[in-house]
């Protein structure tokens, strides 16, 4: 799908959704970052606090550190706890491991000048982590004993490890929550934004499938001019129509009338010149008035085809009451273009057939694969012989001198499925034994 | 039998009123709409030809006022245009058949006289009262294999009464259709006419096919057959 193909909800909805994408990732890291330097500050200040606690409880003796058994926090006095704590001589011999170590080694932190601090990750005991935080001290007692050692107090990394995830999983779940929220409203905000457009689109499908003239009024103010433009444009086109069809006819009745007059005034119709002349004006006038007007409707408008073949089996049944005519047709049939125009081809084959009929006429219709539609109108009278087909869909041409009519209504159909890219194909009938004349339009 | 012709153009209208007339119809005519409804609703008419492109009201508004008001003498439309939608309308407006101009009269001779058959309930153009037998296309009488000569008048009054086969025909209905001059001259023209009848149809008595019902008019008594 290319991007101009996108609907225009896709096309918010992917830009609304990569903007928040970026938005909450942003925040989310910004927040993440912030707390963990802040959980690491709040770690180094919870290990310094160890280290003087540590600190107030020692004792110098003999030149060793020496702690209480009762340390300050039970975590150092239990096995594998996770703190530990280790201080370290000027020669950088431990001189005391805080119980929770039992006989483990770590590595000895340096020595530090007194005061200054340093923070290290080193490998613990059971292979996990351990922050640590050593501090030089330089020991003076009272009694004259001094010496200079580094106190390191380590705690598994695990420890704020837990706490961070914990915060991130809070902190996302957040984030995704609040994210979905945003675009459903969104989502929301947009189908009420975009129904006026959903609406006028089902209103042009009404106006396409003949179920109404014009589009509905009640637009939004951005929609309304188009609408109205659009309503303009319908009224002026079918303006146009019925004035093109009012003046065809007027031409028809004034060119017309005359004729009949003239006509009956001739002594005997026929072969006389003067009768022959008239009859050719006639046709002329007749076949060129009856492919007017037609062709492709305004905004590809249809018309379906079953009501309009029903109508005209009624209305025909009213001049023939010995033929019965069978209809076949599918409701979901449409017709590219007007009504007066599907009546012109299928009132000229039903015509036809009703003349020639015995007693039996069907009419089907359906839709081509690829497009398009066929008609079909058989009959059970004695069928078109096979030299005479082209003489048949001629003008003026007929196969039964003793039926009367102009011949030119086959024509006509020929005429306008031509016009349409389809054709007229005559065969005979399998199912009636008669003629069967098939006309087949593409869209 | 009588006919409405409304035709706006004069030259086509008078050309209609001679040709039905000569074969023996009353022939009212109407110029416009309004006129023609008018005469509709007011004269016994048995058929009317109707133009389409009428001025003042169209033929369609004239057909379906007629039908709205329940009066179903059969229609003959004329139309200049050939379109089916034309066509359509007008038979669904309550037509009974069609016309395109221009026409050759005897088309249309025959269109009328097919009409009027079917408004009387016969299919076929020879209508059959064993053992008598009309044929309104050569105007024609038979009784058995045998012609009956009759004149103008009398045929036209021997279809009419077949066409009505089996109904009460008052004086006046029939004076009404197929002679309405006979006032003017004699009030027992009607009786003379069916006396006439008779004679010609029925020498010697015996077959008896016009009925007198006293104060209330005639009736062709013979059953229709194949």
């Amino acid at each position: 799908m290319t991007v101009q193909r996108l609907s225009l909800l896709n096309r918010v909805l992917w830009v609304a959704g990569l903007s928040l994408l970026l938005l909450l990732g942003t925040t989310g890291l910004v927040v993440d970052h912030a707390y963990r330097e802040g959980a690491e500050q709040a770690r180094s200040e919870r290990l310094q606090g160890q280290v003087f606690g540590l600190l107030a409880a020692a004792e110098l003796r003999d030149q060793a550190l020496t702690l209480p058994g009762d340390l300050p926090d039970a975590r150092l006095r239990s096995a594998g706890s996770g703190l530990y704590a280790q201080a370290v001589d000027e020669q950088g011999e431990v001189r005391w491991r805080s119980p929770s170590l039992l006989d483990s080694a770590l590595p000895t932190p340096p020595l530090l000048a007194p005061g200054e601090t340093r923070e290290s990750t080193v490998p613990g005991p059971d292979g996990t982590p351990l922050r640590g935080y050593a501090y030089g001290i330089a020991w003076e007692e009272a009694d004259g004993e001094s010496g200079r050692f580094t106190l390191q107090v380590l705690e598994a990394q695990t420890v704020l490890g837990d706490e961070l995830s914990r915060f991130r999983q809070a902190l996302w779940g957040w984030l995704a929550l609040a994210a979905v929220g945003v675009l459903l409203t969104q989502l929301l905000l947009l189908r009420w934004t975009l129904q006026p457009l959903r609406r006028m689109t089902r209103e042009l499908q009404a106006v396409e499938a003949g179920e109404a003239r014009r589009l509905g009024e009640a637009h939004p103010p951005e929609l309304a001019a188009l609408t109205g433009r659009l309503n303009q444009l319908l009224a002026a086109q079918q303006r146009r129509i019925d004035q093109h069809q009012t003046v065809l006819a007027d031409l028809a009745h004034s060119l017309k009338t005359p004729l009949a007059v003239l006509r009956s005034q001739l002594p005997g119709a026929g072969d006389d010149t003067a009768a022959e002349q008239l009859r050719r004006m006639d046709q002329a006038i007749d076949y060129h008035l009856r492919r007017a007007g037609h062709g492709p409707a305004p905004l590809g408008a249809r018309v379906a085809v079953r009501p309009v073949l029903q109508r005209m089996v009624a209305a025909l049944a009213r001049l023939n009451d010995r033929v019965g005519v069978d209809l076949d047709c599918p409701g979901s049939l449409h017709f590219p273009g007007g009504e007066a125009e599907l009546m012109e081809l299928a009132g000229n084959l039903l015509d036809n057939a009703l003349r020639h009929a015995r007693s039996q006429v069907r009419v089907s219709a359906g839709g081509r694969d690829g497009g398009g539609l066929w008609l079909e109108v058989e009959d059970d009278g004695p069928g078109v012989p096979e030299r005479a087909v082209a003489h048949v869909l001629a003008r003026g041409g007929r196969a039964d001198e003793r039926h009367p009519g102009q011949g030119i209504g086959l024509a006509v159909v020929r005429e306008l499925a031509l016009a349409r890219g389809g054709d007229v194909a005559v065969q005979a009938s399998d199912r009636l034994g008669g003629a069967r004349f098939r006309v087949t339009v593409r869209y | 039998m009588r006919l409405l012709v409304v035709e706006d153009e004069a030259a086509l209208r008078d050309q209609l009123q001679t040709a039905l007339g000569g074969v023996g119809y009353v022939v009212d005519v109407a110029a416009d709409g309004p006129e023609g409804l008018h005469m509709a609703r007011d004269y016994p008419l048995d058929l009317a030809i109707v133009d389409l492109g009428l001025p003042g009201l169209s033929g369609l508004e004239l057909i379906r006022a007629l039908r709205d008001e329940g009066r179903n003498l059969p229609v003959l439309v004329l139309t200049a245009r050939g379109h089916w939608q034309d066509r359509v309308t007008g038979l669904e407006a309550g037509a009974d058949d069609y016309l395109v101009k221009p026409f050759e009269m005897p088309e249309l001779l025959a269109r009328v006289q097919a009409l009027l058959r079917r408004a009387g309930g016969w299919a076929a153009p020879v209508l059959r009262c064993p053992p008598l037998a009309v044929d309104s296309r050569s105007q024609t009488a038979w009784r058995g294999d045998d012609r009956v000569e009759l004149t103008g008048s009398e045929f036209r009054l021997l279809h009419y009464m077949m066409l009505h086969q089996g109904e009460v025909l008052s004086k006046a209905v029939l004076e009404d259709h197929l002679y309405p001059d006979a006032a003017e001259h004699d009030s027992n023209v009607m009786e003379v006419f069916i006396r006439r009848l008779r004679r010609k149809l029925d020498p010697d008595g015996r077959l008896q096919p016009i009925e007198t019902l006293r104060g209330r008019g005639y009736r062709f008594r013979l059953p229709r057959g194949g």
